[in-house]
C-alpha cells in the first residue's frame, strides 16, 4: 500500500489479479472467511426468530432514515441536556478541523483511538499527526494497520490480510520487538498490550465511533470486543465520537433488537465482550470524562439520501457479514476495493462516496449470486443496487461518448444470432435439433463432461453439463397440444 | 479455580459492602484498593502509569477487580455495570481478572429485559456509561484466532448468591 491512500477503486479489475497471485494473502484470507461463516451460522441458527429480528432492524433504520432530520434535531438536544456538545460536519476536512479544534483549546497532546469506520473514511489520523497531535489506534488490528501504514482490508478485522508471521515482522520493525518472531499470537497480543498500556494511561482525549446513536436519549453505542473503546471513553478526559448521521436509530429501546443483530451478523457472538453505552458526560464522582463531543458526520450521505434507488444502503449497520459471504471478496480481498469499505457493500456505497467514475468497476466485482442479501441483517438489497450502479455506469458512457454503449465481439454475435433464429420458426426448430444431437452425441451418463470448445472454452472448460432433455419445449407443447385437442375431439 | 491474586481492587457495590469484601481482605492479608475516585485511587492510577512507561509490574494491586452489577442476561451470560460514584469503570476495566458478584434475582431472560423501567438499561434513568460485560476481554484480529485479554481483564468470573 502507498503511504498516500489514495483510493484505488477505478483499478479493481487489476488489484483482484494482483491479490489473486498474492499466495500469502490467499492463505490468510481462505482461513479467516471459513471462521467468519461458520460462526454466523451457528449464532444465527440459535434465535428461530433472527428472519423477524432482520424484518424489524430492517424497519428500525428505515424509519430512521424517514424520519432523519427530526431525529438528528432530537439527538443533539439530548446530548447536549447531558453536557455533551454537538458538532455539525458536512465533510471529511470540516470533520477533522472539529477535532483538531478541541484537541487545540484543551491542550491535548496524546490522543487514543478506538476503533472506526467513520475516522478511517476521513483520514482522520492523517489529519491530527499533520497537526502534530501523536494519535494511536488502540484495536489490534488497527494497531498492527498503523504500525504498518497500510488501510483496513476488511470492516471489522482490519488486518485479516495478514498472517501471524506478517505480524511478527512488523512488530520487530516497528516496535523493536526482538521476540515478536516465534512469540505466537498470545504473544504477539501481550507485546500490543502492553506497548497500548502507557497510551492509555497519558492520553488526554479518546476517540471512538459509535455502531448506533439513539435519538431520544441521545446515547452511543459502541461495540467491543477487546475492552479498548471502554478505555477510550473512560479513562482521557475528553472523549470525542465520530457518528455518521445515518447511525441514528429513533428509540433507546430500538437498541435491543439492532444489538441482537450485529453480534450474531459480525462475529457470531449473541453479544460482544463489551457492549458500551455512552450517555452525555460524568456526573459528580462518576467516573468518565469531562467533556462529550459527537461529531455527526455527512460527508456525502445526504447525496446518497436523495438517491431513489440507492438510499437504502444508509442503513448499513456496518457488521461485515456480506463480506464474508461474497464469492468475490473471498478471493480479492478487501484491498482490491480500493477504499475503506469493502465487499458488496462497499461496491455499492464506494461509488457513491467517491463518484461512480472513480469506481467504474466496482458494480461488476459481484456475480449477483445473493448471497450478500442474504445475510444481511437489515435485508439492504444489494444485487439491485449493483445492477442499478450498472445501469448508470452504462448510461455515463453513452452519454459521454454520444453513441450506444460499444458490446464485446461475441456478446453481439450471440445475440445477433439469437434475434436472427427467434424470427424465424423452421430455422429455429431446425438449430435447436440439431444442437440436441451434437450435445447428446457428446453425453454419457446425462452429462456432458467438460470440454474445450471454441469461443465457448472460459466457461466449458471446466464444467460439467447436463445433456439436454429428449424433447425440445417446442416439440413437447405440440405433442400435448396434439393430444389435448384430440381429447377434446373425441 | 484458582487465579492466584496477589491484591484485590472493589468498587462500593451494595453487595460486595455487604458480603465484606474489604475487611475480608484485609484479613487475609490481602491488598486493596477501593474504586472510588479518590485520594488512593489516584495514586493507585499513577503508579499503573509509571509501570506502563517503565514497562514493569506496578506495585499496586491489579490483578483482580471485585465489582457488583446492575442486572444481567441468562442467553448471553452478559453483566450490566452502571456508572456511578464508587463504582468505577477503568478501574476495573484495566485489571487482569473481573469477578462480578450478582443475586439470582438480578437475572433476567434476554437483552429485552434491560430495557424495561428500572432495568439496568431504563432510558429515563441512563449513566455517562452502561457496560454490558460478556466474558474476558477477547480479540481474533490476527488470523482470525480468538485470544483472550487485549485490553481488559483476560478472565471472567460472576458469582451468583441464591
Amino acid at each position: 500500500m502507498s503511504a498516500s491512500h489514495e483510493p484505488t477503486s477505478h483499478t479493481f479489475e487489476a488489484n483482484a489479479r494482483e491479490a489473486l497471485a498474492n499466495a500469502r494473502l490467499q492463505k490468510a484470507l481462505g482461513a479467516a472467511s471459513g471462521r467468519f461463516v461458520s460462526h454466523r451460522a451457528s449464532a444465527v441458527a440459535e434465535r428461530p426468530d433472527f428472519e423477524e429480528l432482520r424484518r424489524c432492524g430492517h424497519a428500525i433504520k428505515q424509519e430512521a432514515l424517514d424520519r432523519l432530520p427530526q431525529l438528528l434535531e432530537q439527538f443533539e438536544e439530548h446530548v447536549v441536556a447531558r453536557g455533551g456538545r454537538v458538532h455539525w460536519a458536512r465533510d471529511a476536512e470540516e470533520a477533522n478541523q472539529h477535532v483538531i479544534r478541541i484537541a487545540k483549546n484543551e491542550n491535548v497532546k496524546r490522543i487514543v483511538k478506538s476503533k472506526s469506520m467513520a475516522t478511517e473514511e476521513i483520514h482522520l489520523n492523517h489529519a491530527l499527526e499533520a497537526a502534530g497531535f501523536e494519535v494511536v489506534e488502540t484495536d489490534l488490528g488497527e494497531f498492527i494497520i498503523q504500525l504498518d501504514k497500510d488501510i483496513p482490508s476488511h470492516i471489522i478485522a482490519p488486518a485479516v490480510h495478514l498472517t501471524k508471521e506478517q505480524v511478527s515482522e512488523i512488530f520487530e520493525r516497528e516496535l523493536r520487538e526482538t521476540n515478536a518472531p516465534g512469540a505466537g499470537i498470545p504473544g504477539l497480543n501481550a507485546i500490543a498490550r502492553r506497548t497500548l498500556r502507557k497510551s492509555f494511561l497519558s492520553a488526554e482525549m479518546g476517540i471512538s465511533g459509535a455502531n448506533f446513536a439513539a435519538a431520544d436519549s441521545g446515547s452511543i453505542v459502541i461495540v467491543e470486543n477487546e475492552g479498548n473503546a471502554g478505555l477510550c471513553s473512560t479513562l482521557p478526559r475528553i472523549h470525542v465520537a465520530v457518528v455518521g448521521i445515518e447511525k441514528l436509530v429513533p428509540r433507546f429501546d430500538d437498541l435491543a433488537v439492532m444489538l441482537k443483530l450485529l453480534g450474531r451478523s459480525a462475529t457470531g457472538q449473541r453479544l460482544t465482550s463489551y457492549t458500551n453505552f455512552i450517555t452525555g458526560i460524568a456526573g459528580d464522582g462518576e467516573e468518565g470524562p469531562e467533556q462529550f463531543h459527537v461529531i455527526l458526520l455527512d460527508n456525502g450521505r445526504s447525496k446518497i439520501y436523495d438517491d431513489d434507488h440507492l438510499w437504502g444502503s444508509l442503513r448499513c449497520i456496518r457488521c461485515g457479514a456480506c463480506l464474508n459471504a461474497c464469492p468475490v471478496y473471498k478471493r480479492a480481498g478487501g484491498h482490491a476495493y480500493g477504499w475503506v469499505y469493502q465487499g458488496p457493500i462497499g461496491a455499492v456505497i464506494t461509488p457513491q462516496y467517491l463518484g461512480l467514475e472513480r469506481a467504474p468497476a466496482l458494480p461488476y466485482a459481484s456475480s449477483l449470486c445473493g448471497a450478500c442479501f442474504e445475510v444481511c441483517p437489515v435485508k439492504i438489497e444489494i444485487p439491485h443496487m449493483l445492477l442499478e450502479l450498472r445501469s448508470q455506469v452504462v448510461e455515463a458512457s453513452t452519454e459521454a461518448s454520444g453513441a450506444a454503449p460499444k458490446r464485446p465481439f461475441f456478446e453481439s454475435l450471440s445475440f445477433g444470432a439469437f434475434a436472427f433464429l427467434g424470427r424465424r420458426p423452421k430455422l429455429w426448430d431446425f438449430a435447436t435439433r440439431l444442437g440436441r444431437w451434437l450435445l447428446r452425441a457428446r453425453s454419457s451418463d446425462g452429462q456432458i463432461p467438460a470440454l474445450s470448445l471454441p469461443l465457448l472454452n472460459r466457461w466449458t472448460a471446466r464444467r460439467d453439463l447436463r445433456a439436454p432433455a429428449r424433447e425440445t419445449f417446442r416439440e413437447e407443447w405440440a405433442r400435448r397440444r396434439g393430444r389435448a385437442d384430440a381429447e377434446a375431439d373425441a | 479455580m484458582r487465579w492466584d491474586a496477589q491484591g484485590v481492587v472493589y468498587s462500593l457495590d451494595p453487595l460486595v459492602q455487604e458480603l465484606g469484601v474489604p475487611e475480608w481482605l484485609k484479613g487475609e492479608g490481602v491488598p486493596g484498593q477501593v474504586l472510588d475516585g479518590g485520594e488512593g485511587e489516584r495514586v493507585w492510577r499513577a503508579e499503573l502509569a509509571a509501570a506502563a512507561a517503565a514497562q514493569r509490574e506496578p506495585n499496586v494491586p491489579w490483578h483482580m477487580a471485585v465489582i457488583g452489577c446492575a442486572g444481567a442476561i441468562a442467553e448471553t451470560g452478559s453483566i450490566a455495570h452502571l456508572t456511578a460514584p464508587g463504582h468505577g469503570r477503568g478501574g476495573w476495566l484495566l485489571c487482569r481478572a473481573q469477578v462480578v458478584l450478582l443475586t439470582a434475582e438480578q437475572i433476567v431472560s434476554d437483552l429485552d429485559g434491560l430495557f424495561v423501567g428500572g432495568g439496568a438499561l431504563d432510558r429515563n434513568a441512563l449513566p455517562r456509561a452502561v457496560t454490558l460485560v460478556t466474558g474476558p476481554s477477547r480479540t481474533a484480529d490476527i488470523e482470525q484466532t480468538l485470544t483472550i485479554g487485549v485490553h481488559g481483564p483476560g478472565k471472567f468470573a460472576a458469582v451468583v448468591m441464591g
